[in-house]
């Protein structure tokens, strides 16, 4: 993983490194990657993805409100919180 | 000096028995371990917030409930250290990270409010790795923790202070959370029991997400039936949890305890490779001894897929990881960074709030899950994984549990490993396998090192047979016979590397 | 220059149709899910992202989009995952939204529609899937803050794709509409465009006339009307054909409509966004879609609104008009057929709601809904005209009382005092009065004009406020006149 990779993955991911961070992470990341490519070595042709035991399986809520107690406290929890709403720098559009 | 007698303070449920019986109050529990913390913590830093007084009114609270006639509550009583990344309603909850500084949780995660409904106390907010990411719990933002065995040692990770903390006697019970080995290794390390339970036993709502198809909250205790008591509490269907298991765990919980005669105990060939300390193995192979001679079976194992776990699970938690930490911008809750534009403002409350270890799990999460390298690594990584839980099933064929060391060597100098990122994930060797399958694993104390540095032996066993597994090991811990009590960390060597590390 | 013959293009034209589910909650929390409020007052630890937070799929919403599904003649799969689309934006509050990806819960369907009179197409559906609606981010004129209100984050949304298979903004615009139509007939959604439970994405692109191979698509994006649906194709395909046919290219973009233009302008292309790295959600395992709940949704999928058309026009003989009219809303046709099954004949009932209920709503911009008048208090006003106790004309103006007051039909009409006088003697005294007193009349009738009978007639019915029953007052003049001519 070069320099530049890094800073678009670091784009993506919204964090604003500095560029000598860049360099370091540049070298770590590559030293693992490297490492992760010891996964080769497993034949995985035909094996399905799964991420969950199949026993596990999704469950639904009846439709019913349930209706929080307090949603002025969880706006207040916002170091920008501005009366009802939650305040933001403006987008650069 | 100690309030409690050594025959309370080396078992959370005679505790509970106490407490009930009124032979002590739950406020004289509650000193003992405010004493003990107040003057070991500031060696140890397990704790990374303890309120005396919100402690005690808990405390208090109790002993009304028990003089009102109320005896029931399996902790009745019992402190119990709460790992600084489950929600304690208006508690500070931190995750050890500067993202989260000061953050109060509007509500209890639903653990916190099963021990609070148990009669349990709340007993401070433990040191972890930060957002769980580590092995050593140098990682926290907050300064790391030392192993009470010896200060200058990590007490392993990420459950590094709910590890220390029990270990040490600043509280009876613990609860930490294990992702990839993070009960187990510091349980290791610090020489006491933790269970990481089968996924979905135990409800992760209010467990700061760090990957969330393999955490799972687990508990910590000195000896194997404090962990099946406080286990008992905790776990169970939640509704509030997709990927909770819908199975009653009282039939669990109640099972008839196995007999050691006859149990096939399996012994994997990749255990026992170079990078084991000799005195590790040595520990485990002691184990081994003690079961056949109480009539178990060694079954010789191959688990060739081993080597390959810590690749998968590096994979598949970076990937999840990088999701949920999304949230973190500084929009709703935590510090947010002086910025202008909205770009700038996620970019810098990120980079600022976020320490290393977790910026390069981020980024290896969003490499591999982006445009272009998706099927070669996150794809990959759960095609290995559904193949590491096949291997399992078919273990689990040819015995009943599966029996090794929880971590290669025990607890390392601070510092030793801190640089090298893919040194540090080798400590999960042996402990990313079971989260990979979803299945159960319990670290029990199973020896010293001629240094008097804890080893501990890893359980491993199929879906929903945590408590079978319980009551194995809690007749692996009689034969082990040793003295399961909480350390003094005064006594442990003075720490030969200067001044405390700062953990980054 | 010689004038170049100019390569002919046509338009391409598929819709992406996001639509809110009318349940009482949100997708994954129990937070109420309804339009409006007081911002940032329908949010909970779920919905506002607390950490250790996780998701719940509501039961409604599932059926309600099989039920779309359904109504689109889609496959619905037997096991249905929901997956992360990962990117940051303030309305969005875990920094992804949850929606589904590769295996969507309902596929391969359509939508029949009329593109004119007479003439219907079918249209590809090529997936419907849910996911999560995010919240509303505020941009205030001038401002170096937005303002993030969080209501809206978490309710449940279907995404309707349709194939590129409309050839004309026109036929988009027909397609809308009955997909809108289709939906409320269903009872998924209200399906308000201006409220935000429709909103509709166009994919356009041109090629030259009888090439098969697509052109390059143009997203088109901050469509808010039907009108604007029309507007902003018309423009999107003129700026295309314009640029292809002088030799440029068309980039593969994403566009915004201006309304007050009435023009799309290029978006800004935000840095490396489209890398979404969908991968599923780790919080939500596999969801089994038991065949019995879709069985009981497929019975239970109410009529269409073609269906419907149908069957006013073949089954009761109702005109192309009238069928139309009461299949416009689901309530119009709702309250039809109650009318019918209280008891009215279908063209009686079409002629009374058509023609007389309807306008009045018009009128008076009410909303059928709204309505307190009931089907079966509108048949007890038809009875009572075909029992004679109205006449035809007094009878609307009851109605018309009923409508406005809400008062039943027999209260209203002897409140206006309309109900037909019937009663023979004292309707014969006034017939009397009123042969006295137009003895000219009744001399042109004398003398052989039939038609002076229904001047008397006017006579006594304006004598007797327009309530005597006109039949019987005919009945009356003739028995006491006998036929036109001379008396015998």
């Amino acid at each position: 993983m070069d320099g530049a990779e890094v800073r678009r993955i670091a784009s993506l991911a919204r964090l604003e490194l500095a560029d000598a961070e860049v360099d370091r992470f540049a070298s770590q990341l590559t030293a693992i990657l490297g490492y992760f490519e010891k996964l080769r070595e497993v034949a995985t042709e035909g094996v399905p993805p799964a991420s969950h035991p199949p026993e596990l399986k999704g469950p639904v809520r009846p439709d019913v409100a349930a209706p929080w107690p307090d949603p002025a406290g969880l706006v207040n929890l916002s170091r920008g919180a501005e009366g009802e709403f939650f305040r933001v720098p403006r987008v650069l559009e | 000096m100690a309030r409690l007698p050594p025959e309370l303070t080396r078992s959370a449920r005679a505790i509970a028995d106490a407490v009930r019986s009124r032979k002590v109050s739950a406020r004289d529990v509650a000193d003992h371990y405010l004493e003990r913390a107040a003057r070991h913590d500031g060696t140890v830093h397990a704790f990374l917030h303890l309120d005396p007084a919100a402690i005690r009114a808990e405390a208090d609270a109790v002993d009304r409930r028990v003089a009102a006639g109320d005896a029931s509550g399996a902790l009745l009583g019992v402190p119990v250290a709460i790992k600084d990344n489950l929600c304690t309603r208006g508690v500070p909850t931190t995750c050890a990270s500067k993202i989260l500084a000061d953050y109060r949780p509007p509500y209890d995660a639903t653990v916190v409010a099963r021990i609070r409904a148990a009669g349990g106390v709340v007993f401070g907010k433990t040191n972890l790795d930060e957002f769980a990411m580590g092995a050593s719990t140098e990682n926290s933002g907050y300064g790391t923790t030392r192993n009470p065995r010896d200060l200058a040692r990590v007490p392993g990770g990420s459950s590094g202070g709910s590890a220390a903390a029990v270990a040490a006697g600043f509280a009876p019970l613990a609860l930490g959370s294990d992702t990839g080995g993070s009960v187990r290794q510091p349980a290791s390390l610090c020489g006491v029991v933790g269970l990481r339970p089968t996924y979905g036993l135990v409800s992760r709502y209010g467990l700061i997400a760090f990957a969330s198809s393999l955490d799972q909250v687990g508990p910590l205790a000195l000896n194997v039936d404090d962990t099946m008591l406080l286990m008992e509490v905790i776990g169970g269907h939640d509704p509030r949890d997709s990927t909770s298991r819908k199975v009653d765990l009282a039939p669990l919980a109640k099972a008839p305890a196995p007999t050691l005669a006859g149990l096939k105990v399996g012994v994997p060939a990749e255990y026992k490779v170079e990078g084991v300390e000799p005195e590790v193995r040595a520990a485990v192979e002691r184990c081994e001894q003690l079961l056949v001679k109480a009539g178990a079976r060694l079954v010789p194992l191959a688990l060739p897929l081993t080597p390959y776990a810590i690749p998968t699970y590096y994979l598949v938690v970076t990937s999840e990881a990088s999701s949920n930490l999304a949230r973190f911008d500084g929009v709703r809750y935590g510090p947010r960074a002086d910025a202008r534009e909205l770009s700038h403002m996620y970019g810098l409350t990120r980079a600022q709030g976020f320490g290393d270890e977790v910026k390069r799990r981020i980024m290896l999460g969003t490499f591999a899950l982006s445009a272009g390298y998706f099927d070669a690594y996150y794809k990959k990584s759960l095609q290995v994984r559904q193949r590491i839980l096949q291997e399992f099933t078919e273990a689990f064929t040819k015995c009943d549990f599966v029996l090794g060391p929880t971590a290669p060597t025990a607890a390392f100098p601070i510092g030793e490993k801190a640089s090298d990122p893919v040194q540090m994930y080798l400590c999960d060797v042996f402990t990313a396998p079971a989260p990979l399958a979803g299945l159960p694993a319990l670290s029990i104390p199973c020896g010293t090192t001629k240094g008097g540095l804890p080893i501990g032996a890893q359980l491993q066993g199929p879906a929903c047979s945590d408590f079978r597994m319980l009551r194995v090991a809690r007749e692996l811990e009689k034969l082990l016979a040793l003295d399961l009590v909480p350390c003094d960390p005064a006594s442990a060597p003075a720490p030969t590397n200067g001044g405390a590390s700062r953990g980054r | 220059m010689a004038a170049e013959t100019k390569t002919a293009f046509e338009p391409v034209i598929g819709l992406e149709v996001h639509c809110q589910l009318a349940t009482k909650t949100k997708l994954f929390c129990g937070c109420e899910a309804g339009f409006g409020g007081q911002p940032n007052s329908r949010i909970c630890p779920i919905c506002t992202a607390q950490p250790g937070s996780l998701p719940v799929l509501d039961d409604e919403a599932l059926n309600l989009a099989i039920t779309v599904g359904l109504a689109l003649s889609c496959t619905i799969r037997a096991k249905t995952k929901f997956d992360r689309k990962n990117y940051f934006y303030p309305d969005l509050p875990k920094g992804y939204q949850i929606s589904q990806y590769d295996e969507p819960l309902c596929e391969h369907g359509f939508l029949e529609f009329e593109v004119e009179k007479g003439a219907t197409k079918r249209a590809r559906v090529l997936r419907v899937h849910m996911e999560e609606d995010a919240g509303k981010a505020l941009h205030p004129e001038g401002a170096s803050s937005s303002l993030v209100d969080l209501n809206r984050a978490g309710v449940p949304l279907v995404e309707i794709v349709g194939m590129p298979d409309l050839a004309s903004p026109a036929e988009a615009s027909a397609y809308l509409q009955a997909l809108r139509r289709l939906l409320r007939f269903a009872g998924v959604s209200e399906c308000d465009m201006e409220k935000g439970s429709l909103r509709c994405d166009a994919n356009v692109s041109i090629r030259p006339v009888g090439e098969t191979k697509l052109g390059t698509k143009v997203e088109i994006k901050n469509i808010n009307s039907f009108r604007n649906v029309e507007r902003a194709l018309v423009f999107e395909i003129a700026r295309q054909t314009e640029a292809m046919q002088s030799g440029g290219k068309i980039v593969q973009e994403t566009r915004s409509f201006r309304d007050t233009e009435g023009t799309t302008v290029s978006m800004r292309v935000k840095e490396s966004a489209d890398d979404y790295r969908y991968f599923p959600d780790p919080d939500l395992p596999v969801f089994e879609i038991d065949p019995a709940r879709v069985e009981r949704l497929r019975k239970a999928l109410p009529e269409s609104f073609l269906v419907k058309r149908a069957r006013y026009r073949d089954a009761w003989g109702l005109t192309e008009y009238d069928a139309r009219v009461l299949t416009e809303e689901p309530a119009t046709a709702r309250f039809f057929e109650a009318v019918v099954a209280a008891g009215l004949p279908p063209k009686a009932a079409a002629n009374w709601v058509q023609g007389e209920v309807l306008g009045w709503l018009t009128e008076s911009k009410r909303e059928l809904e709204t309505l307190q008048t009931t089907p079966a208090d509108l048949v007890d006003l038809v009875k009572m005209a075909e029992r004679g106790e109205l006449s035809h004309l007094a009878a609307k103006k009851v109605l018309r009382q009923m409508l406005d007051t809400g008062a039943k039909a027999a209260a209203a009409a002897q409140s206006l005092d309309l109900l037909q006088i019937r009663d023979a003697s004292s309707l014969g005294a006034t017939v009397d009065e009123v042969l006295q007193q137009e003895a000219k009349i009744v001399g042109d009738y004398r003398g052989g004009k039939e038609t002076a009978l229904n001047a008397l007639l006017g006579r006594v019915m304006r004598a007797t406020k327009g309530k005597g029953d006109p039949n019987l007052i005919k009945e009356l003049l003739l028995q006491k006149l006998g036929p036109a001519g001379p008396a015998k």
